[in-house]
């Protein structure tokens, strides 16, 4: 069944909307800023790249913790393009990787300087489960039911892929796809102590690259089954076409290093979208700027692909958004085969003969599928590939 | 529409129930891991085959905070003298439990974790029914740990959720070996939900699935027992399946998702 892209929302450090995003990506723009937390003014990451949009009326007025502050900007977005709900089942599925930890932190770091605090710890964590992001968006649009994934950086495309199924399966009609992250202490700190991260900002794929760069942002998706798709005033953008999903089973943060795993989800999306690899026209890649994750996605794409189809990272302009990252470059692949495009990858300058593949340079082209990937902790690796509505059988 | 998903083998470790529980965990791991990777490693060798027959090719974690003490521990770090360690940075991932049982058993196949409260277990169940023929049969681990701390902020949680009382902070782990082609006589189970409801009792939650027009749902279940822990639906669930009382419906209510669920279990023909 071809489940349809109705809607799409994005926030990220490029600005609020998918276009702010897409613009950016197109100009190849980059966003990355020495990071200082408000709470930790004496923690500062070497480069993010950080949402400065106006959120304070969210977290302010609203006392949205920050990642739901980001999930309801996207969500607006991507919940214009479904007015008329009545008597649609419409679900939540959202990915978050940190979810409402922020409040834990202050609220912990409060607690070890007082005890007395305790009563006030209780309160404040009481977002710190990332169920609470779900179940407050499925709230807000009067959802029948909501899931939560949190899979690490490979999130939100198994929450795509997860939605797919659920419409097939006639769980709903509908399915609202939610990926969000914030910056905090504990993802800032804990990259650093992997020493992951570049101090010069990432270089996707580059012979120099050096690790990643964080950032925060949050991306929508409005999936519809086509039974329903007639109900939305406005065309289908796109076409979520298969899912793969795979365990490299080879170690905790480290990537296989032929790339077995994220062969087997890539394959795995091929095979229910029913494509040959030569159906696929561009790839957004995870390109995460690590020496070894951009080595064993190279390695798995031309295991996969005889030729390799044009490629690109959005990781220098975006950041590395984890559980956000997957859903956010899915909503800006959806504008690049609507538009024609595949957009620079900023950072990169010079081919690492190591992996010997370049990523395209920006240029109009013809994209009727495109391949997704996300790989995360845990040799964790998910794949989707999007389609032109025109592909729909 | 929802399917049943057969229940090959069950395996329940607690803790505070059983002194022995870590006798399955290989020394190395007891030594180096996260308490509740040896946790879940135990439930899961439980279920999973030493000779290889009816190996998982997928597997699906259910918990709702994760490795939290990995968590307070490297915040705990941080705040001392600015440092994590990167050790329980990776284990403080919700989905380093569902990683680290891949890796000790080698499943290649869909790797997931479910973080939906209480709800998990009936969540992780309903991600099981997504997942192709191929990938069955499934390795389903629910699990959360308790700390201290918990204890300490339970009365404060109790106030707070005014028609919620969580008894006791319960951990486990629970580890289910599913297949998705029920054989004559075999447990099977499907689940429901989450749905939002501001009540937890069996009626509010049976009359919110129906308002949500969840598929195969008939609004008639007859209630075995709510959740008072995030583990408990997965342990009453055992229990039941080892008395072999079925049919029966475990229902589940997270206080601070405002969401129910429930997982109906029954016998097959």
């Amino acid at each position: 069944m071809s489940v349809f892209i109705a809607g799409t929302g994005a926030v990220c450090a490029a600005g609020n909307g998918v276009d702010t995003g897409c613009d950016a990506l197109r100009s190849g723009c980059d966003y990355l800023k020495t990071y200082f937390h408000p709470d930790w003014p004496t923690v500062a990451a070497p480069l993010c790249a950080t949402v400065e949009c106006d959120l304070d009326v969210l977290t302010g007025r609203e006392g949205l913790f920050r990642t739901l502050a980001l999930a309801r900007v996207a969500v607006d977005e991507a919940m214009q393009a479904f007015p008329a709900r009545e008597g649609l089942r419409c679900a939540v599925v959202a990915a978050t990787t940190v979810g409402g930890i922020s409040q834990t932190e202050r609220a912990y770091k409060n607690f070890r300087l007082d005890h007395n605090y305790l009563p006030s710890l209780a309160v404040e964590s009481a977002v710190h489960e990332p169920a609470v992001l779900a179940a407050e968006l499925c709230r807000k649009i009067k959802g029948c039911g909501f899931h939560t994934v949190s899979t690490a950086c490979s999130s939100s495309l198994h929450a795509i892929g997860m939605a797919k199924r659920l419409i097939e399966k006639g769980y709903y009609d509908a399915c609202l796809v939610i990926g969000a992250d914030a910056l905090c202490i504990t993802t800032v700190r804990g990259f650093g102590s992997l020493t992951l991260l570049d101090p010069v900002g990432c270089r996707p794929f580059d012979r120099d690259r050096a690790g990643i760069s964080l950032g925060e942002a949050a991306g929508a998706m409005l999936l519809a089954a086509p039974q329903v798709k007639k109900r939305f005033p406005e065309p289908m953008l796109a076409i979520v076409n298969g899912w793969g999903a795979s365990s490299d089973c080879y170690h905790m943060t480290a990537p296989h290093p032929q790339g077995n795993g994220a062969r087997a989800a890539i394959e795995a999306a091929l095979a229910e979208a029913a494509l040959a690899p030569g159906a696929i026209d561009g790839i957004v890649a995870h390109g995460t700027g690590t020496p070894d994750n951009d080595r064993a996605e190279i390695a798995a794409l031309k295991t996969v692909f005889p030729h390799l189809p044009p490629f690109c990272s959005m990781k220098r302009t975006l950041g590395h958004t984890l559980a956000a990252s997957g859903i956010l470059e899915a909503v800006f692949a959806v504008q690049m085969i609507r538009e024609g495009f595949i957009p620079p990858t900023t950072g990169f300058s010079a081919v690492d003969e190591q992996i010997g593949a370049a990523p395209s340079p920006g240029r109009a082209v013809t994209l009727r599928h495109v391949l997704k990937n996300a790989f995360g902790f845990g040799g964790n690796n998910a794949a989707i590939i999007l389609s032109s509505t025109e592909t729909a059988s | 529409m929802k399917r049943y998903l057969a229940v090959k083998k069950h395996h329940c470790v607690s803790p505070a129930r059983d002194p022995s529980w870590s006798d399955a965990v290989p020394p190395a791991m007891k030594r180096r891991d996260a308490r509740i990777w040896r946790m879940a490693y135990a439930a899961a060798a439980g279920v999973v085959a030493d000779d290889g027959t009816c190996q998982p090719r997928a597997v699906i974690a259910g918990t709702a905070l994760g490795a939290l003490e990995e968590t307070r521990l490297f915040l705990d770090g941080v705040f001392t003298d600015g440092l994590g360690s990167p050790r329980n940075f990776i284990a403080s991932v919700h989905n380093s439990i569902a990683g680290k049982l891949a890796l000790e058993f080698k499943i290649g196949g869909p790797n997931l974790t479910i973080c939906d409260s209480h709800n998990s277990f009936a969540s992780a169940l309903i991600a099981a029914d997504l997942l192709n023929d191929v990938d069955f049969p499934v390795l389903l681990c629910i699990v959360d740990e308790r700390l201290p701390l918990l204890d300490d902020l339970q009365p404060y949680f109790t106030r707070r959720c005014r028609s919620f009382c969580i008894d006791q902070w319960e951990e486990a782990a629970v580890a289910f070996l599913i297949t998705n082609a029920p054989s004559a006589g075999d447990a099977a189970m499907r689940a429901f939900g989450p749905v939002l409801t501001e009540r937890h009792d069996p009626e509010s939650i049976c009359r919110k699935l129906t308002e949500a027009n969840v598929p195969g749902f008939t609004g008639e279940f007859h209630f075995n027992g709510s959740s008072t822990s995030f583990v408990q639906p997965a342990i009453t669930a055992v229990n039941v399946l080892k008395q072999g009382n079925g049919p029966a419906v475990i229902g589940s209510f997270s206080p601070t998702s405002g969401a129910a669920a429930i997982v109906e279990i029954m016998q097959t023909t």
